[in-house]
């Protein structure tokens, strides 16, 4: 396997940063990043909601850097995220409420990286937040080069150059809460790329692990 | 304990006791089947016999029965005060729910006003409500806290902590101010003091004490004390 753009492998992550509890005034707050594919989500909830409901609501909001939130592709994005955390966040716990999730896309390039991120910014905010959750998901970006090898990670320059490029959610049960694909891909393709997927977001999810742990060590020590 | 994320199942850590019969899953912990779910992300913790819960930090406060807490009333409503307590929908206190009122005697409380009172009824599916009266039909220190005074807010865990028999914040706060306070369960407090600069004073001090151990909550008092002294 020869070395891609920035000295990794092929089964290479980018270096991970996350920290929880950023911003001040909302209810929770975290900000993910694979190097510098970075986005940072505040939550607000659960809260009045503004058009009565039975059930509790939730609303996404996807800003990007230069400040667009009505463009097609930051509404189609706040619909996947909307989806994805509709099965996540216990609703039923809440009802009668509203969760308020603004994510803001703190880089331009690469969008399918950035829903990763963005998937797990929120995540991290969530719980953050204290929000009930039933799960725990993650989501990485996996693209398929034009030699058919499967390649995690890819930068936004890389990834220009591949056959097809995938974002992968998966939970810490193991079930896939979404595929967002794009490229030429066949079947066979897919089915690699789901066990990639799946064994990478288990990473994620152990990253995403150890930020809770510490904050919580970190929490503890001054609990008396 | 161990820290957990929401989706994890610690049956096995729960169902370790083989002699217990019964087993308690408090705020964070869910039964589902044969699964003890993880919903909310912490501290595992456990009281002996059988009680688990997870220790979380929050925010945003989620009415439970038989929590003191600080609303600010919004208005009236027929028969009842709106009061709003930090949770997603305004709560509601009969007019009847204070010391000695009666259909002829209303008590005085106007929109405006911080009251302390006690939920009585809290559940997911309904309007809390709240009371202002203890099961004797005595005050015990709630209703209207008037004179002054400073509410402000503070996370869910601070509160807990500011409770806890150990913590020394408010004796040794007590030492060279004293003060008056109301703790509710939704993150609010109220001090009054003597004067405004001591009441400011006051709160600064409880929300800084967020991420304080004993010593250095109590190296923070004698600082303050010599700065109000004029030192």
């Amino acid at each position: 396997m020869s070395a891609r753009y920035d000295g990794r492998m092929n089964n290479q992550l980018r270096p991970q940063k996350a920290s929880q509890g950023i911003l001040f005034k909302a209810d929770g707050s975290a900000r993910f990043s694979f190097d510098k594919t970075s986005a940072l989500c505040a939550i607000h909830g659960p809260l009045e909601p503004r058009y009565p409901t039975v059930n509790s609501n939730l609303i996404v909001r996807v800003i990007t850097s230069s400040g667009s939130l009505t463009s097609p592709s930051t509404m189609s994005l706040a619909a996947t995220l909307r989806r994805i955390f509709s099965n996540v966040i216990h609703l039923p716990f809440q009802p009668r409420s509203e969760i308020q999730v603004a994510v803001t896309l703190e880089s331009d390039l690469g969008e399918f990286a950035l829903l990763a991120s963005s998937v797990n910014a929120i995540m991290l905010a969530l719980m953050d937040a204290g929000v009930a959750c039933t799960k725990t998901v993650a989501a990485v970006c996996i693209g398929i080069n034009r030699e058919g090898k499967v390649v995690l990670d890819p930068g936004a320059e890389e990834a220009k150059g591949l056959k097809s490029i995938h974002t992968f959610a998966f939970d810490n049960h193991d079930k896939s809460h979404m595929v967002f694909s794009s490229g030429e891909f066949t079947l066979n393709d897919m089915k690699i790329s789901t066990v990639t997927g799946g064994a990478a977001c288990r990473m994620v999810l152990g990253f995403m692990r150890n930020v809770v742990t510490q904050k919580a060590e970190r929490d503890q020590k001054c609990l008396l | 304990g161990s820290v957990v994320v929401p989706g994890d199942d610690i049956r096995s850590l729960v169902d370790l006791e083989k002699e217990q019969k019964q087993v308690i899953l408090g705020p964070g912990l869910r039964r589902e089947g044969e699964r003890v779910l993880v919903i909310k992300p912490g501290l595992l913790r456990r009281k002996d016999p059988g009680v688990f819960w997870i220790d979380s930090h929050a925010k945003r406060y989620v009415a439970q029965r038989g929590d003191n807490v600080l609303g600010v009333v919004l208005g009236k409503a027929g028969d009842m005060f709106r009061v709003d307590i930090g949770t997603s929908e305004p709560a509601c206190l009969s007019y009847l729910a204070f010391e000695g009122a009666t259909k002829k005697n209303r008590p005085n409380v106007n929109p405006g006003d911080v009251v302390y009172s006690k939920l009585l009824v809290a559940s997911r599916d309904m309007e809390a409500e709240l009371v202002c009266v203890d099961s004797y039909g005595k005050k015990a220190g709630m209703g209207v806290l008037d004179g002054g005074g400073l509410m402000f807010n503070v996370p869910l865990h601070t509160v807990r902590k500011l409770l806890n028999p150990d913590s020394v914040l408010l004796t040794t706060l007590g030492k060279n101010i004293p003060f008056e306070i109301a703790v509710g369960m939704n993150g609010r407090v109220w001090v009054r003091a003597r004067s405004v600069k001591e009441t400011i004073c006051l709160a600064n001090a409880i929300e800084c004490s967020e991420y304080m151990t004993n010593q250095q909550i109590q190296a923070m008092c004698s600082k303050l004390a010599d700065v109000l002294a004029g030192f």
